[in-house]
């Protein structure tokens, strides 16, 4: 796999290797209070974070889950999915129609996820690496919005989190080093009944990845495999060690 | 007397030769070890004689398994040998055997072919365009009226008219073209369940894939199909063992239609159902083992409920094809070659290539070499090169090293693997990696290649056929691909012609 960081509009990487000095942004801590908490299942919710770095450039994700499979969209082009039998889905609206990875073919592509990352925006792993603040005095009236707050480090990247422990997902997430800054912040979550986020990818006429290689005849995965929809896409999301992951690969070609 | 004669004049004209040799020849040369086998080998062959009649044929292919692929795989499987001497050396099982011929691939409208148009060829004896399963050329690609009356005979029809029992097994979804255009006749590739059929098909009354194969006659049933491609099979609101949704909007559960309509059947989707079945009180045995394509061999042993070897649904498959006394014709792709080289990926080309030797040499065990005739093929080759000039014995999936030890290094300063591809998803774009401190054996590693394109594609040369037992003299020269259903027809007399 090439990752060729400096083509992505977008990215951690890019973000930290960015000359300039690091303007800490400020952060409204007024995230976000849709719906109250009972109607909110952890497990059924869709969440939508603005992801901005240090020179001001934001955009959009959200993350929709679903028990045991999590979605994320960050452009209207396409949105991405990952579930616990190790598979990947990229659908593409527009078009109607989706591309599936089997585990056999992520790994015959060097590709490596890790869905309790995915699900969580921050792997389960690093945030028990990290150290928890005392809790200040609760200003959270619902406690889906309790708070808790971690720092720590990892690989010369400061790490900061609140993290909404009901809903196992932060509500502010900033990775820092000495060249730059990027951050998620929660702007609004809402329950995800099962049926919405079924219909979200009913319909589409779907390829196994595996397939595309003898189905280039297709106008659809011609065009595709022309603008490289496999693996040059932009997530701009963190695996454990703090390093991007684009399209839900982390790491780097061996 | 006369054959005395005849006898005793060759044998005096082999000891003129062998004295002229030694007048000729230095003992440095002839006492060579490599001089000794090459000369004893060809020794061996002058009394080599095969019957010309099979009563059982088996055909294995491997998907995208070109030559290149070939030597690959054979140092990879020879440098994991205790006291190989560099892994060069080895032969894989099938190529061990007498008879070879190169193969020419091309589809009658495309230079480097697909697997659809390939293997129909190889089936039907007509060569045919690529995506299409069994019909001839005359069809036009993804339109079922223009297939009609196009639909070709293939080996299993012929073999089953003949009383024999047939078989079709592949690591691929068993829908899949390779396998497909044995047992299916189809303008489009695609169509492996009936949610893949257009409205113009459904109209024209085309069948989808897994219909053709579950719904045909008991008379020219298979007596085995195994492979992937469960979902083809199941409704699309039926979750199956291993959580995945069907594909047929039909409502059809042909897993059920296999035992309801053919006698003594069974079906089976995991290794345990698998390893249970009976041969001897099972007639039909209809194995899905996967969703879509199996694992990689690489992978295998994490699949969720087990799958089954290559070498295991071969052995199974003889096992239950030998109760038929007429014989049999059963047909084994590695479809999965293909995939990973599309993918960029030599390691798991190399596992899959490995494998499906050894189930080549699994059935030469169980079958008798003197009615049964096993030939290797493959459908097309892939841009896979094998470069540089590594010293001997170096790891096939290593970097470069030369005759001196030394990593071998490129204009850019960088090494080197000694295998790539000419194109696909390892292509470099700018600056070339620098693999000094990577592990390119790894079994992830995705080999460097020269034109950008997401999926690796297709060769356009030749490939390969090995044969042995019966008939297998008739597997020399350079032959068009759809030589080899009439080699078939003619060794085990299917009548598909005047032979
Ligand atoms: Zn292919």
């Amino acid at each position: 796999m090439q990752h060729n960081t400096s083509s992505k509009p977008f990215s951690y990487t890019s973000a930290l290797t960015m000359a300039g000095t690091l303007i800490a942004l400020l952060i409204s801590s007024t995230a976000a209070h849709a719906v109250q908490c009972e109607s909110l299942d952890s497990s059924h919710l869709s969440a939508r974070y603005a992801v901005s770095n240090n020179l001001g450039v934001t955009k959009e994700i959200t993350l929709l889950r679903n028990d045991q499979e999590v979605i994320y969209q960050h452009s209207a082009q396409s949105f991405e999915l990952w579930n616990t039998r190790g598979e990947y889905v990229r659908y593409f609206p527009n078009e109607r129609r989706s591309v599936s990875y089997q585990n056999g073919d992520l790994l015959s592509l060097n590709i490596h996820f890790d869905f309790k990352q995915l699900n969580h925006l921050i792997s389960p792993k690093t945030i028990a690496s990290m150290q928890q603040l005392p809790s200040s005095s609760n200003k959270a009236t619902d406690i889906c919005m309790t708070e808790q707050q971690y720092q720590g480090q990892q690989q010369n990247h400061s790490l900061a989190i609140t993290w909404l422990d009901k809903l196992a997902l932060p509500k502010l997430f900033r990775v820092t080093d000495k060249k730059g800054s990027i951050q998620y912040e929660l702007l609004e979550i809402k329950a995800l009944p099962k049926s919405d986020f079924i219909a979200l990818t009913s319909g589409y006429r779907d390829i196994d990845f595996a397939d595309v290689g003898d189905n280039e005849s297709d106008p659809f995965i011609a065009k595709m495999i022309h603008q490289g929809f496999i693996q040059h896409g932009s997530s701009g999301f963190y695996d454990s060690q703090g390093k991007q992951i684009q399209n839900g690969e982390s790491g780097h070609q061996h | 007397m006369i054959n005395i004669k005849k006898i005793a004049a060759i044998a005096s004209c082999s000891l003129v030769t062998i004295a002229a040799n030694a007048a000729v020849l230095p003992s440095n040369q002839t006492d060579s070890q490599w001089f000794k086998d090459s000369a004893q080998l060809v020794s061996d062959k002058t009394q080599q004689t095969a019957p010309k009649k099979a009563k059982n044929v088996i055909l294995f292919v491997g998907d995208g398994m070109g030559i290149s692929t070939l030597t690959a795989a054979r140092i990879f499987e020879g440098q994991q040998q205790i006291n190989n001497q560099g892994g060069e050396e080895n032969l894989l099982s099938f190529e061990h055997f007498p008879k070879t011929a190169l193969v020419k691939t091309y589809n009658t409208n495309q230079q480097t072919p697909d697997s659809a148009g390939t293997m129909t060829a190889i089936v039907t004896g007509v060569k045919s365009k690529a995506g299409v399963l069994s019909v001839s050329d005359n069809s036009l690609r993804a339109n079922c009226l223009s297939s009609k009356d196009n639909e070709l005979i293939t080996l299993v029809d012929l073999a089953n008219a003949k009383g024999l029992s047939t078989g079709v097994v592949s690591t691929a979804r068993i829908t899949h073209a390779t396998p497909a255009a044995a047992y299916a006749a189809s303008p489009e590739r695609n169509w492996e369940a009936d949610s893949n059929l257009p409205a113009e098909a459904v109209a024209n009354e085309c069948k989808d894939i897994a219909y053709q194969l579950v719904m045909r006659d008991e008379a020219n049933a298979l007596s085995v199909a195994l492979g992937g491609g469960r979902r083809n099979f199941i409704p699309s609101d039926v979750t199956d063992g291993e959580n995945k949704t069907g594909r047929r909007d039909d409502g059809v559960d042909l897993t059920q239609a296999w035992t309801d309509n053919l006698s003594n059947s069974a079906y089976v989707w995991d290794q345990a159902g698998f390893d249970a079945i009976d041969v001897t009180t099972t007639d039909h045995l209809l194995g899905l083992f996967n969703s879509s394509h199996m694992e990689y061999e690489a992978d295998r042993a994490d699949d969720t409920a087990g799958e089954p070897s290559l070498t295991e649904m071969t052995q199974k498959s003889i096992e239950l094809l030998n109760k038929n006394d007429k014989g049999y014709l059963l047909i084994v792709e590695s479809g999965r070659i293909d995939h990973a080289h599309h993918a960029g990926n030599a390691y798991r080309a190399m596992m899959d290539t490995v494998e499906l030797s050894n189930a080549v040499k699994a059935a030469v065990a169980t079958t008798d070499p003197a009615e049964t005739l096993i030939m290797v093929t493959a459908d097309h080759s892939h841009v896979f090169t094998i470069a540089g000039y590594p010293k001997r014995g170096n790891p096939i999936l290593g970097l470069v090293h030369n005759v001196g030890g030394d990593l071998a290094i490129a204009k850019d300063g960088k090494p080197f693997t000694t295998v790539g591809y000419t194109n696909g998803p390892g292509a470099v774009v700018g600056v070339r990696d620098d693999l000094s401190s990577v592990d390119t054996k790894d079994k992830d590693f995705m080999q460097q290649s020269l034109v950008p394109m997401n999926s690796e594609t297709h060769a356009g040369e030749d490939i390969t056929l090995h044969a042995t037992g019966p008939g297998s003299d008739l597997v020399q020269g350079v032959i068009e691909q759809n030589v080899i259903f009439h080699i078939i027809n003619q060794a085990q007399t299917l009548g598909g012609t005047k032979y």
